[in-house]
């Protein structure tokens, strides 16, 4: 039998090989970037194929390559589809990015919107919310990257880990938003292609039939319709995703960046197009069990099963397709958290009348300078993935509410905003700690919405929208 | 309740092959956009 | 067809390569030490992990997990091969009952001490009650969202 483990230096291999290549090529997409504009929202005029693509590779994570196989692992059928349903964040976002695209045609950010919408202190609320996912989503993307390229290859966490960050940084840095989006466009079809390959072969080599069989007598518990844990989570982890779309500015700058009347259909798009991924990816880890396969930590799982089926090749495509998964998502969370500072912090509350060509330049201290701050907390390896990612629900599912209503409602008052989201956030974090992570995002999603009606019916004063259309 | 095998089989082949379909969605979007200059 | 012990040989040549080098060495005082969750589990999943009384750094060769419904080890035996030099296992999909899990290995003529792990699922009522919950507050924000896209499409400007 041959030797198929994937060697450290093949490992590294690809590594430089990608990170050359991406670089290389985020460079030459930067070459166009005239104004700040131009960097950070590609020129606002990104076209359906990108937008479409971008939208549906952000959101393919390592949640969806490494966590969905996980959850499918640990609540069976339910795991999978559960996680499919994030989906609809994408899918329920469309109709909000065409609307956001009409209300701020010259805005930048979803810190803009809050500011303009709701004021100063809901401003304050909602940017402490923003950064504490967003960093918690890069630190959980960095340490991935670390943790892949070391189960994977045997290569140092500490040295994969770098080199992910040096690499997205990299491209971002010299591209800005256009190499972001170009690069998800090639990183979703090697995504989607991989996955692909993996299963198709996973069904040809093990049998749809003989895993059913094997689990059905071994552990039926994971073919159960009505596993309680799995039940109970499944609403949770949609307003989960709901939050981490509606307010974060990765989807609000791509919103901005798409052509006039792209935005709907992109994000619809790109939310059917996920819709079954998490189920092609989950499904890999139903075979374990028969194949003999139970790793040390459950997030190791889908690497795991599909190495240890297809041999040095599927070892290969699976480091491709979770590198870029990865990239995907690290690049564009790099580049909506530097816009989110460039925009909301530097321009609006230091420098108002900062020329673009600081804008710009300072945009671009802000990529290297998160990157660097990811790497310093990547650097100890703090938790495992999913426990970082839950505690991050109870604060994005409470400004759910207050953006849609923000949106689309005249009524609802920055104050009240401002209480649905710190409030939402604590009664989310309570529910975290002192019941289950599982209720998490449910309890804020639904404290914030009380708050954000008993606001719409006692408000007086109506919101005039002409205050969104700010001049820059 | 157990899921019956023939749900549990028609719901990853058909995840399986809507997926298959998505990049040549992608690359047709992308030619029509390349030849009509709107990918920027 | 992938047999399951050639699925676990090969998994020991892929994620062990940081250890390869090191090779066990059995030892005669040498005894195996099982740990596993403290208290009732919820999820039907849990991890055990093993050490060895002589040095905790040095691999356990062959390292199986067994575990059964009954105290004897007779009744509905499942082993669990651990992957590669790994002492780790994560173990899923219990349904409800008490399990009795023990460890062997080839270096180690005896068997490691028996742990008793209890599983208990949440019970439905529960897990039904947050379901309807959580599917009510969806509905009304979905019914809100497009009764709001509606109205905006029909008068663009304002409303």
């Amino acid at each position: 039998m041959t030797e198929f483990a994937l060697d450290t230096s093949v490992g590294l291999t690809i590594v430089v090989l990608f990170g050359i290549g991406w670089i290389l090529f985020g460079y030459w997409l930067g070459r166009k970037n005239k104004t700040h504009e131009d960097f950070a929202l590609a020129g606002r005029n990104v076209g359906f194929a990108f937008a479409a693509a971008t939208a549906m590779a952000t959101w393919v994570t390592s949640n969806t390559t490494l966590v969905a196989p996980q959850l499918t692992y640990q609540f069976g059928l339910w795991g999978m589809i559960g996680y499919s349903f994030a989906a609809l964040g994408l899918l329920l976002f469309a109709p909000m990015a065409k609307r956001i695209k009409q209300l701020l045609p010259n805005g930048y950010t979803s810190g803009d919107f809050v500011r303009l919408r709701y004021g100063q202190v809901a401003w304050w609320v909602f940017i402490i919310i923003s950064v504490v996912y967003a960093f918690g989503w890069l630190i959980s993307l960095g340490m991935a990257g670390g943790i892949l390229l070391e189960s994977l290859s045997g290569l140092d966490y500490h040295i994969g880990m770098t080199a992910i960050l040096i690499i997205c940084v990299g491209y971002t840095l010299f591209g800005g938003m256009r190499a972001v989006i170009a690069t998800d466009f090639i990183q979703a079809l090697i995504i989607i292609v991989g996955v692909s390959v993996i299963a198709y072969w996973l069904i040809d080599n093990v049998g749809l039939d003989s895993i059913h069989q094997n689990l059905s007598a071994e552990h039926p518990q994971l073919l159960d319709v009505l596993f309680p844990a799995a039940v109970m989570f499944l609403f949770n982890n949609i307003f989960f995703g709901l939050g981490e779309i509606f307010h974060s500015n990765v989807w609000w700058s791509r919103a901005l960046s798409f052509k006039k009347d792209v935005a709907y259909k992109a994000y619809l798009t790109g939310g059917l197009m996920w819709l079954p991924i998490p189920i092609v990816t989950g499904f890999i880890a139903l075979a374990a069990p028969q194949l003999g396969i139970f790793p040390p930590s459950a997030d190791m799982i889908g690497p795991t099963v599909a190495a240890a089926v297809l041999g040095k090749a599927g070892a290969i495509v699976v480091f491709i397709v979770i590198f870029s998964a990865l990239a995907s998502s690290l690049d564009s969370l790099l580049a909506a958290t530097s816009d989110l500072v460039t925009q909301d912090l530097f321009h609006k509350k230091f420098k108002p009348k900062a020329s673009d060509k600081t804008l710009m330049r300072f945009n671009r201290y802000c990529i290297l300078g998160l990157g660097i701050m990811t790497w310093l907390f990547c650097l100890p390896r703090i938790a495992t993935l999913g426990a970082l990612l839950n505690f991050a629900g109870a604060f994005v599912a409470s400004t759910i509410w207050p953006i849609v209503l923000g949106l689309y409602q005249r009524k609802l008052s920055g104050s009240y905003a401002a209480a649905a989201m710190a409030f939402g956030t604590l009664s989310g974090l309570v529910g975290y700690f002192a019941i289950g992570f599982y209720v998490a995002a449910l309890i804020s999603c639904a404290v914030s919405g009380v708050i954000c009606w008993v606001g719409v019916v006692n408000s007086q004063r109506l919101f005039d929208w002409r205050q969104l259309n700010e001049e820059n | 309740m157990q899921i019956p095998e023939l749900f549990f089989s028609v719901l990853i082949i058909a995840a399986l092959v809507i997926t298959c379909l998505t990049p040549v969605i992608l690359l047709a979007l992308f030619i029509k956009d390349y030849f009509s200059k709107t990918i920027w | 067809m992938v047999k399951p012990s050639i699925g676990a040989g090969r998994m020991i040549k892929m994620l062990s390569l940081c250890f390869l080098l090191t090779l066990a060495a059995p030892s005669a005082a040498q005894s195996l030490q099982l740990n596993g969750p403290d208290s009732t589990v919820r999820e039907g999943y849990f991890t055990v992990n093993v050490s060895s009384t002589t040095d905790a750094s040095e691999p356990i060769a062959s390292l199986v997990i067994e575990a059964s419904s009954s105290k004897d080890f007779k009744q509905n035996l499942q082993t669990f091969p651990a992957l590669g030099d790994f002492k780790k296992l994560s173990l899923t999909g219990f349904s409800d009952g008490t399990y009795y899990l023990r460890a062997r290995s080839e270096d180690v003529s005896e068997y490691s001490n028996v742990i008793q792990v209890r599983v208990q699922h949440y019970p439905l009522w529960q897990a039904l009650g947050l379901f309807v919950v959580g599917f009510l507050i969806f509905t009304a924000l979905v019914v809100t969202i497009i009764r709001f896209h509606q109205k905006s499409e029909a008068e663009p400007a304002d409303d």
